[in-house]
C-alpha cells in the first residue's frame, strides 16, 4: 500500500467488562482512504464490535486491546467530525421531537462543516437532497414519526455525512429494509462516497450486499477474522472454509424471495466458551485433529488470506 | 394547530361527566350538612318560622330530593353557587374575591417548582451516578419529606423574625397607599415566603422526576447517536435529553394541580394570603358548607382548566401527539 | 428471599426501614417511655429545650412536656398514616380489579368517578369530609384515604387490563372459575407488587396529610399529633419557635424514613423484574 492508510488495527480485541468473555480477539486490518470495506458475519459475530471499536464508540467500560492508529489523521479521530456512524435502528437514532432538518443542520453547525456563505439549515436541506429525499426543504420540516422507515434511514445517512467525515460506517444499516429499499440505499451509499472520496466500513451479514459495495472484504466468526481480502479474490478464490460454506448457503442456491438467508449447519459458539484452536472446527468439513489444536495461524498477507491450516500462503 | 383542537375538544367532551359526578357529590354532601340554604340565609339576617317556611317553599327546598337536584343544577347554570353563612354573600362574590390571590401564589409555585426543579433535574441527570447527581438526589428526597406548612413557619422564625428581611404573612401592606410597581413590588415581597413553602416539595418532586425522566431517555439510541455525530456532552443533555425528559414533566403538572391547591389551603392559613385555600379552613371554621362545597366545585373547573392548557402545552412540545390518524409510520 | 437481598443492598432502603423501626418502637412504647396522659402539665410553661434534664425538649406555655407529646404524636401519626394508606390501598385495588376486570359500562363508570376524584383537590375533599362528620380516628383516616384511593385504582386497573389476556387467566375462565375468584386468585397476586412500591408514596401522603388537617385543628383533638402541636407552637413562634420546630422535624424524619424504604422496595422489586 502506498498511501499511508486512514486507519490500523493491529491485533485489536475487545471485552464489554473485564471479566466478561472477548467478543472480539486478534483484529487486524487497514483501510486506505477512500477505500471501502465490507465485514461480513452472522449476528452475535463480533463484526458489530470491529464497526463500533473502529469508530470509538463501544460502551463505557469496554476493554480494548492492541493497537488501533490513525496514520492519515495524525490524531485521534472526533466522531461525527472524522468518522460518520450509521446505526441499524432508523427509528431510535433520530430525535422524536426535532425537525429532521434542525438535527441535521445542528451537526453541521457543530462541525462548523458547511460552505462559507450557507447556513447551517441550507446545508441541511442540501445534505437531504444528497441523500435522495424527495422534496428535500420540506422534508427538513418534517419530524422522524412523519417520514417512513427508509426516508428516516437516509435522514440517519445525511446526519453522519453532516460532519464531511473521511470515513463512513455503517452497521447493519440497511437491514431493517424491505429489498427494493435496501437495494436503493446501499447504491445510494455507494455513490456518496464515490463523490466525497469516502472511505467505509459496510458492516453486514448480507455477503450480497458486501460484494456490492466493498471493493475488500473481512470475515469475521466467533470473534475473528478468518479472511480478508479484495473482493475477487475472497469471491472468486475462497480460502476459509467458512467463506465458502457463507457463499454456498447465501449465494450459490437459488434465494427464496424475500425469505430469510438459508444458515449453515450447526451453531456458531458461545463466545463465553469458544472451542480450543479453531474456533470454525466444530462446522468445518475438512476439520481434522490438529485443527483444535491451537489456533490456526494466519496465512497469506495480512490485507489477503485467511486463518485456516489449508489456506494457502506461509504462516505470517 | 388543528392537534391542538382536537385535544382540547376531547379534554372537554371528558370534562363534562366528570363535573356532573363532582356536582352531585357535593349536592350529596349538601343535603347531609346539617341545616340548609334556608337556615344559612337567616342565620344570618334573622327571620320568625313563618318566613322560613315562606322561603323554602320559595325555593323548592319544600320538594324531593331530585327536585331539589333539579333546582341545584338549574342554580349552578345561571353560576348561582349559593348563599355564603359566613360572609353573608353569595358564594360566588366571595369566591372570585379570593380567586385571583391563590392563583398568583399557584401560579408562581409552580414556577418555582417547575423551573429550578426541572432544572436542577437536568443538572442530576447530565450524568446519572455523579456527585452532583448524589447530593441533588439525597437532598430532594429530604425536601421531599418536608410539609410545606411547617416549611413555612421555620421560613417566618429565620427571614421574618430573625433576619427580618420579609415580611411574615398577608398579600400586601395594608393600607400603605402603593400603586403600580411599588404595589406589584410589595406584593412579590409578600409571596416570597409563601411560595418558597408551597413550592419546595413540588419542586423535589420535579427534581427526581426530571432526573429519572433523563436516566430513561440516556438509554435511548438517538443519546448515543447524538454523541456519535460528536455533538458535545452540553448539546445532548440539553438540546435532546432534557428536551425529551421534560414531556412527562409537562403531564405531572396537570396532575398536580388538584394537590397544589390542597396544599394551597395549609400555606395560606400560615401566611394569612386571603385566597381559596384560606377561605376553605375559615369555610370550615365557621361551618359554612354551601361556601366550602363552592370552592371544591371551583376547584375542580379550576383542575380542569390548568389540564387543558397542559394539554395545549404538550401537543405543542410534543410534535407526535394527535398525529396518529394521519401518519402509517 | 432474593428481593429481600436485593433491599437489603439499597443503603436507601435500610436506612429508611432502620428510620421506622425505631418509630415503630418509639410509638409502641410510648406508654412505657413516657407513662400517664402526654397533655399532664409537668413543669414550668417554656422551658427552653436542654436545660432541664426531665424535659430534654423544653415544654409548653402551658408547662406540658414537648418531648412526651413528640412521642405519643409518633402513635397518632403512624397509626393514621398506615391505616389510612391500607384503606386507600384496598378501595384503589378493588375497584382497580373491578374496572379492569368487568370491562364495558362498570370500567367506564368507574373510571369516571376516579377521574372526578382526581379532579377535586384530596385535601378539600378531607376537609370538607371531616367537618362535615366530625374529627375522630376513623374520620381522619378515611378522610385522607378519600383523596389517596385513585393512583392505586389506576395502577391496579392497568395491571389486571394486561394480566386478563394471558394464558393462566384464560385458562380459568375455560374451567369455569368465577370471575371475582378468578379475580382474588389468579388475577390480583401478580397486580399487587407495583402497587407495593406505590405504597410509600401513599403512606408518606397520609402522614403530611394527617400533620395538616391536625394543624388546622382538625385532627383527633383528644391526642397529642404532631401537627396539632406545631400549631399550638403558632402563639408563641417568635419566642419559642422550638415548640413548632421539634415536632416538624419529627414528621420530616418519619416522613424521609418512608420514602428511603420506599426506595429500598422499588430497588427489591424493580431488580426481580428485570432478572430470571
Ligand atoms: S483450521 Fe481446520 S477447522 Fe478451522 S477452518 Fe480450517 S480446516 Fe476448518
Amino acid at each position: 500500500m502506498s498511501q499511508s492508510p486512514l486507519v490500523q488495527l493491529e491485533g485489536v480485541g475487545v471485552r464489554y467488562a473485564p471479566r466478561s468473555p472477548q467478543v472480539l480477539a486478534d483484529a487486524t486490518l487497514a483501510l486506505a482512504p477512500g477505500e471501502r470495506l465490507a465485514v461480513i458475519g452472522e449476528s452475535g459475530s463480533g463484526k458489530s464490535t470491529l464497526g463500533l471499536a473502529i469508530a470509538g464508540l463501544l460502551p463505557q467500560g469496554s476493554i480494548v486491546t492492541g493497537h488501533l492508529a490513525w496514520p492519515a489523521l495524525g490524531d485521534r479521530p472526533r466522531p461525527g467530525r472524522d468518522i460518520g456512524f450509521v446505526y441499524q435502528d432508523p427509528s431510535g437514532s433520530l430525535d422524536p421531537v426535532m425537525r429532521v432538518g434542525d438535527q441535521v443542520a445542528e451537526v453541521v453547525a457543530v462541525h462548523s462543516a458547511m460552505a462559507p456563505d450557507v447556513t447551517p439549515l441550507e446545508q441541511a436541506v442540501n445534505l437531504l437532497g444528497r441523500v435522495e429525499l424527495p422534496y428535500p426543504a420540506r422534508t427538513a420540516r418534517a419530524y422522524p414519526h412523519q417520514l417512513s422507515g427508509g426516508q428516516r434511514q437516509r435522514v440517519a445517512l445525511a446526519l453522519a455525512m453532516a460532519g464531511r467525515p473521511k470515513l463512513l460506517i455503517a452497521d447493519e444499516a440497511t437491514s431493517a429494509l424491505d429489498p427494493i429499499v435496501q437495494a436503493r440505499m446501499v447504491a445510494l451509499i455507494g455513490r456518496l462516497c464515490d463523490d466525497d472520496g469516502l472511505a467505509l466500513v459496510f458492516v453486514t451479514h448480507d455477503i450480497a450486499l458486501a460484494a456490492t459495495l466493498g471493493s475488500r472484504l473481512a470475515v469475521v466468526y466467533a470473534g475473528r477474522i478468518v479472511e480478508a481480502g479484495p473482493r475477487s479474490r475472497v469471491l472468486g478464490a475462497p480460502r476459509h472454509p467458512y467463506t465458502r460454506a457463507l457463499m454456498a448457503a447465501q449465494l450459490g442456491i437459488e434465494r427464496p424471495r424475500g425469505g430469510r438467508l438459508p444458515t449453515i449447519e450447526g451453531q456458531p459458539p458461545d463466545p463465553a466458551t469458544p472451542p480450543p484452536g479453531c474456533r470454525f472446527a466444530p462446522r468445518c468439513a475438512l476439520a481434522v485433529s490438529a485443527c483444535s489444536a491451537a489456533q490456526p495461524p494466519w496465512r497469506g498477507a495480512f490485507d489477503d488470506g485467511a486463518a485456516c491450516l489449508f489456506a494457502p500462503g506461509n504462516p505470517a | 394547530m388543528n392537534r391542538a383542537f382536537v385535544l382540547v375538544r376531547r379534554r372537554l367532551l371528558g370534562a363534562v361527566p366528570v363535573l356532573a359526578i363532582v356536582v352531585v357529590g357535593t349536592f350529596a354532601l349538601l343535603e347531609s350538612a346539617p341545616g340548609d340554604a334556608v337556615d344559612a340565609y337567616l342565620g344570618t339576617t334573622g327571620g320568625d318560622r313563618g318566613l322560613v317556611d315562606q322561603l323554602r317553599r320559595d325555593w323548592g327546598l319544600d320538594q324531593g330530593p331530585l327536585q331539589r337536584l333539579g333546582l341545584y343544577l338549574a342554580a349552578l347554570a345561571r353560576l348561582d353557587l349559593g348563599w355564603s353563612v359566613a360572609f353573608s354573600r353569595p358564594v360566588l362574590d366571595v369566591i372570585l374575591e379570593r380567586l385571583p390571590n391563590t392563583l398568583l401564589l399557584m401560579g408562581s409555585a409552580v414556577a418555582l417548582a417547575f423551573g429550578l426543579g426541572s432544572l436542577l433535574g437536568v443538572v442530576a441527570g447530565s450524568r446519572p451516578g455523579g456527585p452532583a447527581d448524589r447530593i441533588l438526589s439525597i437532598g430532594s428526597l429530604a425536601l421531599y419529606a418536608v410539609p410545606g406548612f411547617w416549611l413555612g413557619l421555620v421560613l417566618i422564625v429565620v427571614f421574618a423574625v430573625q433576619l427580618r428581611w420579609l415580611p411574615s404573612g398577608g398579600i400586601e401592606t395594608i393600607a400603605s397607599g402603593k400603586q403600580g410597581l411599588a404595589r406589584a413590588g410589595d406584593i412579590a415581597r409578600h409571596l416570597v415566603l409563601p411560595v418558597a413553602a408551597l413550592g419546595i416539595l413540588y419542586l423535589a418532586l420535579y427534581l427526581r422526576m426530571m432526573r429519572a425522566g433523563m436516566v430513561e431517555v440516556w438509554r435511548q439510541d438517538f443519546a448515543r447517536a447524538a454523541f456519535a455525530r460528536g455533538l458535545p456532552h452540553r448539546h445532548i443533555v440539553w438540546r435532546h435529553v432534557a428536551r425529551n425528559a421534560l414531556l412527562p414533566l409537562v403531564t405531572m403538572l396537570g396532575l398536580q394541580a388538584a394537590t397544589m391547591l390542597g396544599g394551597s389551603v395549609v400555606i395560606e392559613s400560615v401566611f394569612a394570603v386571603p385566597g381559596l385555600g384560606r377561605l376553605a379552613h375559615e369555610a370550615v371554621a365557621q361551618r359554612d358548607t354551601p361556601l366550602l362545597l363552592g370552592i371544591i366545585l371551583v376547584g375542580a373547573v379550576l383542575v380542569i382548566a390548568v389540564n387543558l392548557a397542559v394539554d395545549i402545552a404538550y401537543a405543542a412540545l410534543d410534535p407526535r401527539v394527535g398525529a396518529g390518524q394521519e401518519t402509517s409510520a | 428471599m432474593s428481593a429481600a437481598v436485593r433491599f437489603r443492598a439499597s443503603a436507601e432502603g435500610v436506612a429508611g426501614l432502620a428510620i421506622l423501626a425505631l418509630l415503630g418502637l418509639v410509638a409502641l412504647l410510648a406508654p412505657v417511655l413516657h407513662p400517664g396522659d402526654p397533655l399532664d402539665i409537668v413543669g414550668a410553661p417554656l422551658t427552653r429545650p436542654f436545660t432541664v434534664l426531665a424535659t430534654p425538649l423544653g415544654t409548653d406555655w402551658l408547662g406540658r412536656d414537648v418531648l412526651a407529646m413528640i412521642v405519643h404524636g409518633a402513635r397518632t401519626s403512624l397509626t393514621v398514616g398506615l391505616a389510612a394508606a391500607f384503606v386507600a390501598i384496598s378501595i384503589g385495588v378493588a375497584v382497580g380489579t373491578l374496572a379492569g376486570l368487568f370491562g364495558r359500562w362498570v370500567d367506564e363508570t368507574l373510571m369516571r368517578v376516579t377521574d372526578a376524584f382526581q379532579t377535586i383537590p384530596g385535601f378539600l375533599l378531607a376537609l370538607a369530609f371531616v367537618s362535615t362528620v366530625g374529627p375522630s380516628l376513623a374520620t381522619v383516616v378515611f378522610a385522607i384515604a378519600l383523596g389517596a384511593w385513585t393512583g392505586p385504582a389506576r395502577l391496579v386497573r392497568a395491571e389486571v387490563l394486561s394480566i386478563r389476556e394471558r394464558d393462566f387467566v384464560a385458562a380459568a375462565r375455560v374451567v369455569g372459575m368465577h370471575p371475582l375468584a378468578i379475580a382474588v386468585r389468579e388475577v390480583l397476586p401478580h397486580a399487587l407488587p407495583p402497587v407495593v412500591s406505590l405504597a410509600a408514596v401513599i403512606v408518606a401522603g397520609a402522614i403530611l396529610t394527617e400533620a395538616a388537617l391536625s394543624f388546622l385543628g382538625l385532627g383527633d383533638p383528644n391526642r397529642a399529633t404532631w401537627g396539632g402541636l406545631i400549631a399550638e407552637g403558632r402563639s408563641v413562634l417568635r419566642s419559642a419557635p422550638f415548640l413548632s420546630i421539634w415536632p416538624g422535624l419529627a414528621l420530616v424524619v418519619t416522613v424521609l424514613g418512608v420514602h428511603l424504604a420506599g426506595e429500598g422496595v422499588v430497588a427489591a422489586l424493580a431488580l426481580r423484574r428485570s432478572g430470571p
